[in-house]
C-alpha cells in the first residue's frame, strides 16, 4: 500500500491521538461481533445438545426393547419347566431332564429349582445347577414362593447376596395356576461388583454408558449392572422402563461421546473462535478506517486553514498593493473653473503585483495645466516605484516651467530601462485654457481621442520613443486647438489592446463608444469602462478625461 | 538552440545559428509578463557574447505585452543592431505605436 505521505512529511506531524485509546465504533463493532457470536454459538449448542437428546432417546428406546427381548429368555423356560411339573405331578426327573439345558454355562440361569408348596410352606423338590441363594433361609423362601401361587406371572425377587460368594443374583419364580402346589424358581448370576466389561461397537449399546436398576429407581442397592464407575449418572441421561414380570427393570443411559458425530460437536466452538476471530478482524479494520478517517479530517482541515490563511495573506498583499497604486495616483483632481476633470483606474485582474499606469494633473496658473498618463512596463513595487519617480520628475520639470517635449527629452536622458529595470510610454499634454488649445508630446504611448459634435478622432501627435530606451531621436509635439464642449480623452493599452486583436481595432471601438455618448464626462467614462468590461484586459487601465465648459 | 517551452509557457526560444555573428532567435506564441523571465535569460546569454547584430524572427509571435518589448528594447540597447523579421500585423502595430520602428530595422 502506498504512503499517501511520506513519515518526514511536515503534514504527516499533525498531532496525533492516543495510540491507545480505540475508538468507540472499533468497541461498538467488536461487542456486535461478539453478541452475534455468542448467539450464533449458544444457537449451534441448542441445536446439538437438542439433536443428542433425540439421538439418545431413540438409542435407549432401542436399548429397552432389545433389553425387553431378553425377557421371554427367563420366562419362558421357567413357565414350561413349571407346566411340566403340573402335568407330571411333580415329576423331578422330568423336570431335571427339561430344564438342565437352560442351567449353567450353557442357560442364563446358575440354579433353578421345583418347590412344593404346602400350607404356605415351600419344600424343594429337586435343584438343578448350584444351590439356590433363596434356600439357606426356609422362611424367606416359603415368604417369597408362597404368594405366587394362583398367579401365572414371573415374580422377581430383589437382588440377592450370599457371604462369601463374589455373585449376586436375581431369582424368579413362577407357578403355573392357582390350583397347581408347584412353583419353579430359578436365580441368574450377575457379577458382584455389578460391572460389566467394555460394550462392543456392534452392540446396539455401542457408544453408550449404562446402568441397569432392577425397580423404578436409581437405588445402588437395586443395581443389577454397569459400565460406569460413578452413580448414578449424571450429565445428560435417558431411561426406560423395561417391563420384567411383576417388576421393572431401569435402563439409564449417556452417551460416552458424540451421538451426532464430532464435528457437530465442534460446531458451536468453530463458531466462537471463527466469530470471534471475525469480530476482531472487523473490529481492527473499523479501527484502521476510522484513524484513517480522522487522519483525512485534520488534513483536510489543515489545509483548509492554510488556503484560507493562504487566501488572507493574498487578499492582504492585494489590499497593500491597491492602497499603494492609489496612494502614488492624485487623489483629488484639481478644480478649473470651466474645466471638467475626469479618471478613472481600474487594476488588472491578473495577479496581485501594482501595475505602472498613472495619470496626474499638474496646476500651472489659473489657466493653464499640464495632463499627464503614462504606463511603465510591467509590474511590481519596482515598477510603481519607477512610476513614482517619474510622476514626480515630471511635476518638478512642470514647474519649471517645461514644454511637454522638454520634460520627455529631460526624462529620456536621466531614465534608462538598463538602469531602472523599466521603460515608460508617457503622453504629456499642456492645455492653455486662455487659446482654447493642447498642446502634446508623446514618449510611446497610445495617442489621445477628442470628441467633438458627436465625432470622436484620434489626435496625430508625432510618437518618440517611450522613456527608458537609448537613442538620440528627440519628442516633437502637436498643438491642437479645441472648441467649447470638446473632450480630450487619454488611455493607457490597458483599455483598448485585446489579444489577437489589432490594437487600432480597440481604439476604434473606444471611437464608437465615445461618439454614440452623450452626457457629462462622468458619464462618458463609465459608457466607456461598460464598454469595455465586457473583455476586460488582464492589464491595468487608466482613463483621463478633460472637456471644456462654457 | 535553447527551447523554452515549459508547462505554460507559449514562448519559445530559438537560436537556429549559435556561434555566428548574427544570431536568430524565434519567439512564438504569446510572450508577456507570465513567461518573459524564462526568454530573458537566454537572450542575455547571447547578448553576453556582444554579436553585431541579432534577429528576432516573429514570424511565430502573436502577442507581445510591454514586458516583450522590454526585452527587445534591452536588446537594442545592448547590442548594435537589432532585425525584428516577419512581424505580424499586430505585433507590428504595437511596436509602431509604441514609438519603436526607428529602433530596430524590421523585415517583412
Amino acid at each position: 500500500m502506498s504512503q499517501l505521505f511520506a513519515p518526514d512529511d511536515g503534514l504527516a506531524q499533525l498531532p496525533r491521538p492516543h495510540r491507545l485509546a480505540s475508538h468507540p465504533s472499533t468497541l461498538a463493532v467488536f461487542a456486535a461481533g461478539l453478541l452475534i457470536t455468542a448467539l450464533l454459538a449458544t444457537t449451534a449448542t441448542l441445536l446439538y445438545n437438542r439433536n443428542e437428546s433425540r439421538l439418545l432417546d431413540l438409542r435407549v428406546r432401542d436399548a429397552g426393547a432389545a433389553l425387553s427381548g431378553g425377557v421371554p429368555q427367563i420366562q419362558m423356560p421357567l413357565a414350561s419347566a413349571a407346566e411340566l411339573a403340573q402335568a407330571t405331578n411333580g415329576d423331578v426327573a422330568k423336570f431335571k431332564f427339561f430344564i438342565g439345558a437352560d442351567v449353567g454355562k450353557s442357560g442364563p440361569f446358575a440354579s433353578v429349582s421345583l418347590w412344593k408348596l404346602h400350607n404356605g410352606v415351600a419344600t424343594p423338590l429337586a435343584v438343578v445347577g448350584a444351590p439356590a441363594y433363596l434356600q439357606r433361609s426356609p422362611g424367606q423362601a416359603s415368604a417369597f414362593l408362597s404368594p405366587s401361587t394362583g398367579s401365572s406371572v414371573l415374580r422377581l425377587t430383589g437382588v440377592l447376596t450370599e457371604p462369601g460368594q463374589s455373585q449376586i443374583r436375581l431369582g424368579y419364580a413362577f407357578a403355573p395356576s392357582e390350583s397347581s402346589p408347584y412353583v419353579v424358581y430359578g436365580e441368574s448370576a450377575l457379577p458382584g461388583t455389578r460391572k460389566i466389561g467394555p460394550i462392543a461397537r456392534s452392540s446396539s449399546f455401542a457408544g453408550l454408558d449404562l446402568a441397569l436398576y432392577l425397580g423404578d429407581r436409581q437405588r445402588t442397592s437395586d443395581l443389577l449392572e454397569t459400565n460406569v464407575s460413578q452413580l448414578p449418572i449424571k450429565g445428560r441421561s435417558a431411561s426406560t422402563r423395561v417391563p420384567f414380570g411383576d417388576s421393572d427393570f431401569l435402563l439409564v443411559m449417556t452417551p460416552t461421546g458424540s451421538l451426532g458425530g464430532t464435528f457437530f460437536q465442534s460446531v458451536a466452538w468453530i463458531v466462537a473462535v471463527l466469530g470471534l476471530l471475525l469480530s476482531l478482524g472487523a473490529a481492527l479494520l473499523v479501527e484502521r478506517l476510522k484513524r484513517r478517517q480522522e487522519f483525512a479530517e485534520r488534513l483536510a482541515f489543515e489545509l483548509d486553514a492554510a488556503a484560507r490563511q493562504n487566501r488572507d495573506l493574498y487578499d492582504q498583499q492585494r489590499n497593500i498593493a491597491e492602497t499603494l497604486q492609489h496612494a502614488l495616483l492624485p487623489d483629488i483632481l484639481p478644480a478649473i473653473p470651466g474645466f471638467e476633470v475626469s479618471a478613472r483606474y481600474i487594476p488588472g485582474v491578473a495577479g496581485m503585483d501594482i501595475g505602472g499606469d498613472w495619470y496626474d494633473v499638474i496646476t500651472l496658473d489659473e489657466r493653464h495645466f499640464l495632463l499627464v498618463i503614462g504606463d511603465v512596463s510591467g509590474r511590481g513595487l519596482r515598477a510603481a516605484t519607477v512610476m513614482a519617480a517619474l510622476r514626480f520628475t515630471i511635476r518638478a520639470y512642470a514647474a519649471q516651467g517645461d514644454t511637454p517635449t522638454e520634460i520627455l527629452a529631460k526624462l529620456a536622458h536621466q531614465h534608462t530601462l538598463e538602469n531602472d529595470g523599466h521603460f515608460a510610454t508617457i503622453l504629456c499634454a499642456a492645455v492653455d485654457l486662455e487659446h482654447g488649445e493642447v498642446t502634446l508630446a508623446n514618449a510611446g504611448h497610445l495617442n489621445p481621442v477628442v470628441i467633438q459634435n458627436g465625432h470622436c478622432d484620434r489626435v496625430e501627435a508625432p510618437v518618440g520613443p517611450p522613456i527608458g530606451v537609448e537613442t538620440d531621436s528627440g519628442y516633437g509635439s502637436v498643438t491642437i486647438s479645441l472648441p467649447a464642449s470638446a473632450t480630450l480623452l487619454a488611455f493607457t493599452d490597458g483599455l483598448v489592446e485585446r489579444r489577437g486583436q489589432l490594437i487600432d481595432k480597440g481604439v476604434q471601438r473606444l471611437q464608437d463608444v465615445a461618439s454614440r455618448a452623450d452626457g457629462s464626462l462622468t458619464e462618458l467614462l463609465d459608457a466607456i469602462l461598460v464598454e469595455f468590461s465586457s473583455d476586460a484586459s488582464d492589464d491595468d487601465t487608466a482613463i483621463l478625461g478633460v472637456r471644456w465648459q462654457n | 538552440m535553447a527551447e523554452l517551452n515549459e508547462a505554460g509557457i507559449v514562448a519559445v526560444v530559438e537560436e537556429s545559428s549559435a556561434g555566428t555573428d548574427e544570431p536568430v532567435i524565434v519567439l512564438s506564441g504569446e510572450l508577456d509578463l507570465s513567461n518573459v523571465d524564462v526568454v530573458r535569460p537566454v537572450i542575455e546569454q547571447i547578448l553576453e557574447r556582444r554579436p553585431k547584430r541579432i534577429v528576432f524572427d516573429l514570424a511565430e509571435l502573436q502577442f507581445m505585452d510591454s514586458s516583450g518589448l522590454a526585452v527587445l528594447i534591452h536588446a537594442a540597447n545592448t547590442a548594435p543592431g537589432v532585425e525584428l523579421r516577419g512581424p505580424s500585423t499586430i505585433v507590428r502595430r504595437i511596436i509602431d505605436v509604441t514609438g519603436l520602428s526607428d529602433l530596430f530595422s524590421i523585415a517583412p
